[in-house]
């Protein structure tokens, strides 16, 4: 958290109140050393207000005015106003809804984002109570606080929102009508600004100031404009505030009457009360015989003092009260993250349709490459073919070569063309080419096949058809069996020869065409 | 507050339609890398095809992709015929045999049978040689030849010779 504005509201004057934009030191711990600025608020205003309670860096706490048109110049402003004053003074800027226009204008020159703020009502728009509380249940405890308050206030339960500081068997019941504040926190909840605490003034200023002495004395009097708040305290909580113009012998009547039970002495202080005041308080509790011990002390405006109350909420401490609740609580919890959540949902849409985009982009183009691929292919095949490229190219493809290779006899498989026998021709030159030419035989029958040759004939003698068979192995080109041979009636002898190619002697065509041309 | 709900609303379905176009878009974009990635295999199948089919189509073809027309084949053989001094009478039968598979292989053997009646064995052979060397993948199977009784022994033959050609065609299971 870098600020936390407050918005003070009264019948006649606006303030708006920044503080922060530096850190915040533990409360209880030293001022900040570290800051550099010798007149900033940690060198001046904290210290006056806490002590050595807390400490704020410089520029931490800035009041503008916003109606009538000059800066609430506290001690601790760090600059003049920068609010147009011109703007803000006229007869139309009266009404609430031009406050809240204006303040709506001046927070965002002050560089408001949405962070939740502190609305500061007046005392006198509030009233308070001390109810007890002993024999109030449990169940639904808050509404029946609020219905014991309302026996003591003149506004129905219906018609005010109430918070309460409990005590031990009582509680002090803070109260404010619901129709001061309902269209004034509608006008500003609708120009964005997000109203979380909704607290008194004083109450603020009390919780920032008051803190630490609220141990050492039962009475504070603080001073504001021509009021004097006054705050009775009973074992550090709260326990009564009224407030009362100054006059001293109604302070003291009141003071008097909150201690009549009181057993041990009276310890008042007072705060920013002119000393005659004070004096003549102190003077008045003294008639009355009370051990009384009477201080007077000077701290800051009460708006400043109410910033730093405000402060300290945005930094986690618990407010005092906070009437922001039952029919003046937020309606939208969800308000203030709904320009992110917007702006993240805008963002994630924009970055979805981006994506989209590009991924459209990218898949035309792979589709474009796609295309190209499949055009390739298809003119591979149509200068291949020379024939209009078909679906399921690749496989008209394969098969057209396998197709060319069993034409071809180059097929992969087992069984290839070239396993086919020699030609008849062929062997049958072979066999005709080694017949013995010095030897008379004829040949009567040649019956060629695949695997051999068969020759049955007539010669003159069986050694001739042996000479024929022998003639025959020349080269090894066949293997022959003996001839089988039987003498003719008239002569001679018959003999049948077979000639077997030897295995795996596949002869090429070729050969049977170059030995025919020779022949030739 | 309302109305902050609607443009909430609003924004949610905005929000919902960018994110299907994203997974739209992606979707496509997966399917359209997915075809970059199938045509760019297939490309390159087909151009490694495409080499092979160059590098043999040159061969020679050494079967046939279907069965030659019988009427073709007699007119081839009759002009061979004619061509090796044969006269028409002498080749006494064309006898075409039902083809049959080479060991379950993708190949078909179509055999024809040829008769010739009182030739001399030049014009055989002649006749022979020329009907194997025009029809591409034809080749004499076998052959017998026989002298004639009543002639002189050598001159004429009678000659009975098988004509073989292979036939390209796998089977279905292939």
């Amino acid at each position: 958290m870098s600020k936390q504005f407050v918005i003070f509201v009264n019948d006649a004057r606006w303030h708006v109140g920044v503080v922060g934009g530096g850190s915040r030191s533990h409360a209880g711990g030293m001022p900040d050393e570290s800051s550099d600025d010798p007149e900033g608020v940690s060198g001046v205003a904290s210290e006056r207000m806490f002590g050595s309670r807390g400490a704020l860096k410089a520029g931490a706490v800035r009041i503008e005015a916003v109606i009538e048109g000059q800066a609430a110049t506290g001690s601790a402003l760090e600059e003049s106003c920068v609010w147009d004053s011109e703007t803000a003074e006229g007869d139309n800027h009266g009404s609430p809804t031009d406050k809240a226009d204006l303040v709506a204008q001046l927070l965002r020159q002050l560089g408001y984002r949405s962070e939740p703020v502190v609305l500061a009502v007046p005392s006198e728009w509030c009233l308070a109570a001390s109810i007890v509380t002993d024999d109030l249940p449990d169940k639904s405890r808050q509404q029946a606080m609020c219905y014991r308050l309302e026996e003591q206030l003149p506004v129905a339960s219906e018609n005010f929102v109430a918070d309460f500081i409990a005590g031990d068997g009582s509680a002090l019941g803070i109260a404010v009508p619901t129709a001061r504040l309902t269209q004034l926190i509608d006008d500003l909840e609708r120009r964005g600004i997000s109203i979380e605490v909704i607290c008194p003034t004083v109450l603020l200023a009390a919780s920032a100031a008051l803190a630490e002495c609220v141990d050492t004395c039962q009475a504070i009097v603080m001073g504001h404009e021509h009021d004097a708040q006054l705050f009775w305290y009973e074992k550090g909580t709260m326990r009564h505030w009224h407030v009362t113009p100054i006059n001293p012998t109604v302070i003291a009547s009141r003071l008097r009457s909150w201690a009549e039970s009181l057993a041990g002495p009276l310890t008042v202080r007072c705060i920013n009360l002119p000393d005659e005041c004070a004096e003549c308080v102190a003077g008045g509790l003294a008639e009355s015989d009370f051990n009384c011990t009477v201080t007077q002390t000077e701290l800051p405006p009460i708006f400043e003092l109410a910033a730093v109350g405000a402060w300290n909420i945005a930094y986690g401490e618990r407010p005092i009260v906070n009437l922001r609740r039952d029919t003046l609580a937020v309606a939208d919890r969800m308000r203030r993250i709904r320009a992110p959540v917007f702006t993240a949902f805008a963002a994630a849409i924009a970055l979805l349709l981006t994506l989209s985009a590009v991924l459209f982009v990218r898949a035309q183009h792979y589709q474009h490459v796609a295309e190209e691929l499949h055009s390739r292919t298809a003119t591979l095949f149509e200068e291949l073919f020379d024939e209009p490229a078909p679906n399921g190219i690749r496989l008209r493809m394969e098969s057209r070569l396998r197709e060319m290779k069993g034409l071809r006899g180059v097929d992969d498989r087992s069984t290839r063309p070239n396993h086919r026998p020699a030609s008849a021709l062929s062997i049958l030159h072979k066999c005709l080419e080694r017949m013995p030419t010095d030897l008379r035989f004829c040949i009567l029958d040649i019956r060629v096949e695949p695997d051999g040759i068969l020759l049955v004939g007539h010669a003159r003698t069986h050694s001739d058809a042996d000479r024929i068979a022998g003639s025959l192995r020349r080269d090894n080109a066949f293997r022959v069996d003996p001839p089988r041979t039987q003498n003719l009636k008239d002569g001679g002898v018959s003999f049948a020869v077979r000639c077997q190619l030897p295995s795996g002697a596949a002869e090429p065509e070729k050969t049977a065409r170059l030995h025919w041309n020779e022949l030739q | 507050m309302k109305r902050s709900n609607h443009v909430v609303g609003g924004l949610l379905v905005v929000l919902l339609i960018a994110s299907v176009a994203v997974v739209w878009s992606r979707h496509r974009l997966g399917r359209a890398y997915q075809a970059v990635l199938v045509e760019a295999r297939e490309y390159e199948d087909c151009d490694r095809i495409a080499r092979q089919v160059r590098a043999i189509r040159d061969q020679p073809q050494r079967a046939e992709s279907r069965e030659i027309l019988h009427v073709e084949l007699t007119q081839r053989i009759e002009q061979c015929a004619s061509a090796a001094g044969i006269e028409p009478a002498r080749l006494t039968r064309i006898d075409p045999l039902p083809a049959r598979r080479l060991s379950d292989g993708p190949y078909l053997e179509k055999p024809t049978t040829i008769s010739l009646e009182t030739v001399g064995l030049a014009q055989a052979v002649q006749l022979l040689h020329r009907v194997s060397r025009e029809q591409t993948g034809l080749w004499v199977k076998e052959m017998r030849l026989e002298a004639p009784r009543g002639h002189e022994i050598g001159q004429y033959w009678n000659v009975e010779a098988t004509l073989c050609y292979l036939i390209y065609q796998p089977l279905s299971t292939e």
